[in-house]
């Protein structure tokens, strides 16, 4: 990406996207096992990822990170004290805070599954269940294991989850109307067209990850993309 | 600049096979490293591997290139074969879903010997007549130590001339856009000198576009002067190509009188079937050769030649900006070559099979080959094509669409073409390794080793 010098940019910020980057400290080894299983697991999720139902943010990673492989030769031998989860994502938000809420309140189950192998995870989620604190909790956990970055991956800086959708809605609902009407004469087309203006205006937003007429698509090669 | 070592450098790579018109694909699994080392010693012993440049024209050339697969069979070092990059170590089958290859065209259905076997080594024959591809293919199996097995069935193929144009089985002049490489003898006529491309696109151990010289594996001496082949049977449906383009006639016809079948096709193309370029020539084919000498800067909204056009989205030229360095970091040098027999377009396509033997030299199969497929063919987005894939070539699945933009200079409406069904689909495929015919010495002596 590109980082403009205008405003919205600078530490983590880009347009109105928050770029967040951490590495959290995996707990243990079988903690490992478990959390490349649960990664593996996020596909399953009826919607492709568990991210499709946190409507804030745009693209999130997560990596396993437990090795280092040395880079020249002769090749030796090199080793990490501990296993890490790396956890990149862009969101529409300005902080951290933004970001910790949205996750707790739409995907906790998620959070628990994942970070809950991960060292210091303060989030019990036993009795009764205060959203907010747990909210403020995971934010203070997130931003203690952040790694300050302005370099980070932002598709389209300046347009929300939201914008996005409908300029998708719209985009598959005229090509639909293309497909349908493109041989009509003029005044059909116009009276057609008409219609279709109105019913697109009354019809439902698209939602994260439920995208009608698409293949689920990943990036292909290397790791899928989320949501 | 440094000076290209093309006696050293394999042929068909930097210079094409125009004039030998047939050719014969022979696939082997090595079972014995000795086994494997001695064939390819033979094949030099004998003097059958032909270089870039010759003294004089041989009968019939003769090229080789290896697997990941066939470096480790022969006993190529373990931590040598492992600097080779991902795709190439992991192969084509491994990268499937990347690369489109899904469903009917997915490696559990490929043709044989790429379903089952595991190709270590492909020797490719071309001659001017298929008596002398017989007879080379006949002394290349004569050369076969115990320990090494040849795969069958061997691959036929064929340019089909008319007109004096290679054509493929669309109908279409093919192999036109391939870069001129610098330093090449000729290549300053051929393009006056302008818009030459660095050879380390092509041939590890030269600089690239960049300057730099880009990532090699390692020993130096074993892929110095060597380039990576993409490898793929791509089978065409030519009876499917022309059903559609009819139903989309009747169609289509109906917003302009324009739309015929032969105009549609050309767009999707991006060339007449003479070769001649949209650009050039944006309402009727042209009559002169095919052109190469263009660039999208001046229609950028498509209406001479369309955004999703095929040749537009392999190689979208100085459309990116850059004056066109982004689209040159994805080049190929292609050498296909087709098999199956040709249909003219009066004859009706019976149920045989024929298509594209795609064969592909790069020095990153990576940035080259695997981005154009993944990014500019199966996908739209840089192109401003959004989900749309590549209505030739891409791995569409009946319900594809191809955006046609219409033209204000002459009144034509744009018009969307859709229901794309899948007109290519792969029949099996290797991402290979050609080495210098040094660098051959070395495997064949069991020489190769990485020194600290």
């Amino acid at each position: 990406m590109i980082l403009s010098s205008g405003s919205g940019s600078g530490r983590n910020r880009y347009g109105s996207k928050y770029g967040y980057t951490a590495l959290f400290p995996i707990r243990d080894a079988d903690c490992r096992v478990a959390l490349r299983k649960s990664l593996l697991d996020m596909d399953a999720h009826k919607y492709g990822s568990p991210f499709s139902d946190v409507p804030r943010i745009h693209l999130a990673r997560l990596i396993v990170w437990d090795g280092l492989p040395y880079q020249g030769l002769p090749s030796k031998a090199d080793r990490l004290e501990a296993g890490y989860l790396i956890f990149m994502c862009d969101f529409d938000g300005e902080t951290v805070r933004n970001l910790a809420g949205s996750l707790v309140v739409n995907a906790f189950d998620f959070v628990q599954d994942i970070w809950g192998k991960c060292s210091g995870f303060p989030v019990t989620g036993e009795g009764p269940f205060d959203t907010n604190a747990a909210a403020k909790q995971f934010a203070d956990y997130l931003r203690r294991y952040q790694v300050e970055t302005s370099l980070f991956f932002c598709d389209q800086p300046h347009a929300t989850v939201e914008e996005i959708l409908s300029g998708i809605k719209m985009q598959i609902a005229f090509a639909k109307f293309v497909e349908a009407n493109q041989a009509d004469d003029p005044v059909t087309l116009q009276q057609k067209f008409r219609q279709f203006w109105e019913d697109l205006k009354g019809s439902q937003d698209l939602l994260p990850g439920r995208l009608p007429d698409t293949e689920p698509r990943g990036t292909g090669l290397g790791e899928k993309a989320q949501p | 600049m440094k000076k290209l070592n093309l006696s050293n450098i394999q042929g068909n790579i930097l210079r094409g096979y125009r004039s030998f018109t047939r050719a014969r694909f022979l696939y082997f699994s090595v079972r014995k490293a000795e086994a494997g080392r001695a064939f390819i010693g033979r094949l030099l012993d004998e003097e059958l591997i032909t270089a870039a440049q010759w003294k004089e024209k041989p009968d019939c050339a003769v090229n080789v290139a290896v697997s990941a697969g066939g470096l480790l069979a022969m006993n190529v070092p373990a931590e040598s074969v492992y600097t080779f990059p991902p795709a190439f170590c992991e192969g084509m089958k491994v990268r499937a879903t990347g690369l489109g290859d899904t469903g009917e065209s997915s490696p559990a259905n490929w043709d044989r010997p790429w379903r089952s076997d595991h190709v270590h080594v492909v020797v490719m024959c071309y001659a001017e007549t298929e008596r002398s591809v017989n007879e080379h293919a006949r002394k290349v199996r004569g050369m076969l130590p115990d320990g090494i097995r040849e795969l069958s069935p061997a691959q036929k193929a064929h340019q089909i001339i008319k007109d004096r144009l290679a054509l493929e089985h669309f109908g279409f002049a093919d192999g036109i856009g391939n870069p001129v490489v610098e330093g090449m003898p000729s290549s300053n006529e051929r393009r006056g000198g302008a818009n030459l491309v660095a050879p380390g696109e092509f041939v590890l151990g030269y600089p690239g576009i960049g300057g730099e010289e880009p990532h090699a594996p390692q020993p130096r001496a074993l892929v110095h002067d060597g380039s990576f082949l993409v490898l793929r049977k791509l089978s065409q449906n030519v009876q499917m190509f022309r059903h559609y383009l009819h139903e989309q006639e009747a169609v289509l016809k109906r917003v302009d009188q324009r739309y015929g079948a032969g105009f549609l096709a050309a767009k999707m193309v991006g060339r007449w079937p003479n070769g001649t370029s949209l650009i050039k020539n944006p309402d009727a084919s042209g009559d002169g050769i095919p052109d190469n000498q263009f660039d999208y800067r001046l229609d950028p909204q498509g209406s001479a030649c369309p955004l999703g056009a095929h040749i537009r989205r392999s190689n979208p030229r100085a459309a990116l900006g850059l004056g066109g360095l982004l689209s040159q970091r994805r080049l190929v040098m292609r050498r296909g070559i087709a098999y199956g027999k040709f249909v003219d377009e009066h004859e009706v396509p019976d149920d045989e099979d024929r298509g594209i033997m795609f064969l592909a030299y790069m020095t990153n199969i990576e940035r080259q080959f695997e981005f154009l497929q993944r990014q500019w063919i199966n996908h739209g987005d840089d192109l401003d094509q959004g989900n749309d894939k590549d209505a030739i070539i891409g791995d569409n699945n009946g319900t594809g669409r191809m955006v046609v933009p219409g033209d204000e200079r002459t009144g034509r409406a744009p018009v969307l073409l859709t229901r794309l069904p899948r007109f290519v689909g792969v029949r099996g495929g290797e991402y290979l390794f050609a080495p210098s015919l040094s660098a051959l010495g070395l495997l064949a002596e069991n020489l190769v080793e990485l020194s600290f």
